[in-house]
């Protein structure tokens, strides 16, 4: 019912602006602008890279689905629309803990970390504790191991499993215990390991897709407490580490922007970098939708995003194309694409 | 007066057993005295003490190669729990500054296993030439042959290998080797060697056949059968759906067990989270493809099923090999229905290149050369381009590496000797086909027996066996009424989540 949920969620914020793949390359958090771009235009924020394991294949299965079970209705062109049974579930859903959990866009980048990151350190502390030295890791990631190595060469008091303890204890009491319980049962220790993501399904009676929503959701909400209150989880908190600064702007559009604020120009930014003008262009919608102060004003007038934004409502679309043909043909899609990165400022409280 | 140790008693001291296995002691000797043996012993009776002894009394190092990473993690972990400490595993997972650094201080461990890849590293061969290599060992040698059920081209290549690092005696072992595959073992690694083969039959598994009209019928068997019985035990399966399907079914009409599946499709995490668990006795039954198997080392694993048999005779043995490696009675139960005949022919098909995957991987190739294209680096993203199996791009590859025509960087070979070599892997494919079919047939012939199957499983291998008199076969007939095998508890389970955390991190709390 999550993935559903989400997927009735999207495919109703975004109506037919968008071709069905849009979703699903948000839903697995697929590095690109127009993929942020479109969880910021749609405010689908919360669903960005959620399920970043999803195949296509397995995407496609479960719209034909949501087809047959009558929550959709397919349309030409691979176009799906939420049916009134659609609404219901989607209602359902959104009454759901998972639902306010969910966090993609700040968190998704973080979440894996995090829990692999526990995972090791709970199965390392536990066999610790009865002076068991080795052990099969249930991570065998290089660069978990040597997080979790630096960690106990700065952590062998032999307290620390006590405030592992302790300081799980309490983050997970803040959950309801259907949600500690999924969480606690997939965790590995002293001559135990904890359930794979099938046994959990099984034993909770959730589907697999359910099941990785289900503790993705879990997981943001133990990264937002934790965050929330770093003094009270001095273990925990470090889990976090190196991922604070993360920002959704990739590193060649950085460079760019360091560039820009430089005061080159375009242009010179495209030459001195060698790279094509487009690609430019990319980097400064990706800059926009980075960073709330910067400027669009000098690459898009306060008149023509009025033309653009009109050329949006007029047609009620986030289309490229119709909204292009509906302009001035001395507007841009470099024009257009920025006015949508700001549209949340520039028309406040008017997506839905 | 002398301080020499006897052999038993290093065995006591280092292992813990106050006695040698059949063989163990004769092949140990000969390795300390320097020669070259092949052992063939059978499945889980202790090839590893082998070299594991030697490694210990040996000045220098021994290395082993081994097939697979997780076999290797497991000994290693193993033989640090029995306070072998100077061991290790070395895999392409270790990063840069930790490998580099590991490399410098090779001398510092008596025991090195490493993938056959992973030693046709220049580096890692540099580095391997500073040390005094006393023992070379060659773990699942059948890998070597064509002819075996694993092969593995570079295992070919350790020949080379072996005389780069200043020939150091070697001992290669294995448990399913026929007398063709022990040939070509040797033939490969062109060395005078002291064979010690020994039977390798396992009296104490018993071997049932029992043929059904569908899968239902299985299905109601294995149900049966393990009603009565909660002992671990494995079922075998060709596909990883049917393992699935099957696991989920069995969670149904058995839920008083404990019961999962495996596959090589799962995440990394789960797959080492299924296996552990079935170490611990956390589960019971493992539902699994023959990705499930080798260096499996439970030693109370009491039934092993197959629900589909395996393409040859020889991937049977291994699969029952996991059973009884504590020596007690064990039963092998094969179910066969007429329909899964199909089976391993679609599997043998998957696995060699047909003749139009071999004329677009030439007409693709041609044209990187031409157009003077780089192949892309990822082996995954090498097999999607030519559309193949893992198995299959690594036949061809090897032929074509074999041939001169290297992929990588680009490639550059003789235009004029091309078709040549697609035509000689042609024959390559057909005479491996051939095979493979031969090898099925007799699989299957095996089934149909009439007389008595522990005879007829064992004669392609060797000239007697170990009769049996209770519980040989289903020919000569079995009573599973009669059998009676140790029942395992249940571990109690936490009930909530806060005990079950305590258990795992603090002090006093687990049973
Ligand atoms: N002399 C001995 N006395 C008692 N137990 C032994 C002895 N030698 C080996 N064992 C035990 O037998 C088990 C199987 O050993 P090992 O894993 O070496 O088998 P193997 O021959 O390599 O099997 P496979 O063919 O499946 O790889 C181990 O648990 C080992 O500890
Ligand atoms: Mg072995
Ligand atoms: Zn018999």
């Amino acid at each position: 019912m999550y993935v559903e949920g989400i997927i009735l969620d999207c495919l109703y914020k975004i109506k037919i602006n968008r071709s069905i793949y849009g979703i699903y390359h948000l839903l697995t958090g697929k590095k690109s602008i127009q993929s942020v771009h479109d969880a910021r235009i749609f405010q689908l924020e919360k669903y960005y890279g959620v399920y970043l394991t999803l195949t296509r294949e397995h995407f496609m299965h479960i719209i034909d689905d949501m087809v047959k079970d009558g929550a959709l209705t397919e349309g030409d062109d691979e176009l799906y629309f939420v049916t009134d049974a659609g609404k219901n579930r989607l209602a359902v859903f959104q009454s759901t803990t998972i639902y306010k959990y969910l966090n993609g866009l700040s968190f998704s980048a973080m979440e894996r970390h995090f829990r692999d990151r526990l995972y090791l350190l709970v199965q390392t502390y536990s066999n610790i504790l009865v002076n068991n030295y080795s052990f099969i890791p249930v991570i065998d990631s290089q660069e978990i191991t040597k997080w979790v190595k630096d960690f106990y060469r700065r952590h062998y008091q032999s307290n620390t499993p006590d405030r592992l303890y302790l300081e799980l204890h309490q983050l997970l009491s803040s959950l309801p215990k259907k949600e500690a319980d999924i969480f606690v049962d997939r965790l590995s220790g002293y001559q135990y390991y904890g359930l794979s993501m099938d046994q959990l399904a099984l034993k909770y009676k959730l589907s697999k897709d359910d099941i990785t929503i289900y503790l993705t959701g879990i997981t943001h909400e133990l990264i937002k407490l934790v965050g929330q209150q770093k003094e009270i989880y001095p273990i925990l908190s470090q889990l976090m580490k190196g991922f604070e600064q993360q920002k959704f702007i990739t590193n060649t559009a950085n460079q760019t922007y360091q560039l820009l604020q430089r005061q080159f120009s375009l242009e010179m930014i495209g030459q001195i970098r060698n790279l094509k003008l487009n690609t430019i262009y990319d980097h400064i919608v990706e800059i926009a939708l980075y960073d709330s102060n910067f400027q669009i004003d000098y690459y898009v007038t306060k008149q023509e995003q009025e033309e653009i934004i009109d050329a949006i409502q007029k047609n009620n679309t986030f289309k490229l194309k119709t909204i292009k043909e509906s302009c001035d043909s001395s507007i841009s899609y470099f024009q257009i694409r920025l006015v949508l990165a700001r549209l949340k400022e520039l028309m406040p409280g008017e997506i839905s | 007066m002398t301080n020499k140790l006897s052999l038993e008693e290093e065995l006591e001291t280092y292992f813990g057993y106050s006695t040698f296995r059949l063989g163990q002691k004769e092949i140990i000797s000969d390795v300390l005295n320097g020669n070259d043996v092949l052992g063939i012993l059978p499945t889980g009776t202790g090839k590893s003490i082998c070299y594991q002894l030697p490694a210990r009394m040996l000045e220098g190092t021994t290395i082993v190669v081994s097939p697979l990473i997780s076999l290797m993690m497991d000994q290693v972990k193993e033989l640090k729990a029995m306070n072998f400490k100077e061991v290790i595993a070395l895999n392409s997972f270790l990063d840069y500054d930790k490998r580099k650094r590991i490399f410098k201080n090779l001398n510092q461990y008596k025991l090195i296993y490493v993938s056959p890849e992973m030693l046709q590293q220049k580096e890692l061969q540099f580095y391997l030439k500073n040390i005094s290599i006393s023992l070379f060992v060659i773990d699942e040698a059948h890998c070597i042959s064509q002819w075996g059920h694993e092969f593995r081209p570079d295992y070919q290549k350790l020949k080379s290998v072996i005389n780069e690092l200043g020939d150091p005696p070697v001992l290669a072992l294995s448990a399913t080797a026929t007398k063709e595959v022990q040939d070509d073992i040797i033939h490969s690694l062109d060395r005078s060697i002291i064979r010690h083969i020994y039977p390798m039959d396992r009296s104490n598994i018993s071997l049932s056949i029992q043929e059904v009209i569908n899968n239902d019928e299985k299905l109601d068997i294995i149900t049966s059968i393990l009603s009565v019985h909660k002992v671990p035990s494995l079922i075998y399966f060709s596909s990883k759906n049917a393992a699935e399907n099957v696991s989920h079914l069995l969670s149904e009409r058995l839920p008083e067990h404990r019961i999962a599946f495996y596959h090589g499709g799962m995440e990394q995490m789960d797959r080492v989270a299924i296996q552990q668990q079935f170490m611990n006795n956390q589960i019971d039954i493992i539902c699994c493809t023959s990705a499930f198997g080798m260096g499996i080392n439970k030693n109370n694993i009491r039934f092993v099923f197959h629900y589909h048999f395996p393409g040859q005779i020889e991937s049977y043995i291994q699969e029952i090999g996991r059973a009884g490696r504590d020596g007690n009675q064990s039963i092998s139960i094969l179910l066969y229905s007429r329909q899964d005949s199909f089976l391993p022919q679609k599997m043998i098909d998957s696995e060699l290149p047909s003749d139009d995957d071999l004329i677009r991987v030439k007409q693709l190739i041609i044209r990187y050369q031409n157009e003077n294209k780089i192949f892309p680096v990822e082996l995954t993203e090498i097999q999607a381009m030519f559309g193949l199996s893992e198995v299959q791009w690594r036949f061809i590859s090897s032929q074509l590496e074999k041939h001169g025509i290297k992929v990588e960087n680009g490639i550059k070979y003789d235009e004029s000797k091309v078709d040549e070599t697609f035509q000689q892997i042609k024959y390559l494919r057909d005479e491996r086909l051939y095979l493979k079919q031969s090898k099925l047939k007799d699989m299957m012939n095996w089934i149909q027996l009439k007389t008595c199957l522990r005879s007829g499983l064992y004669t392609n291998f060797q000239s007697g066996y170990t009769s049996v008199e209770e519980f040989c076969c289903s020919n000569c007939g079995i009573d599973l009424r009669e059998f009676k095998p140790k029942q395992t508890t249940p571990l109690i389970q936490p009930s909530t989540w806060e005990k079950k955390l305590r258990r795992l991190l603090v002090v006093g709390d687990f049973e």
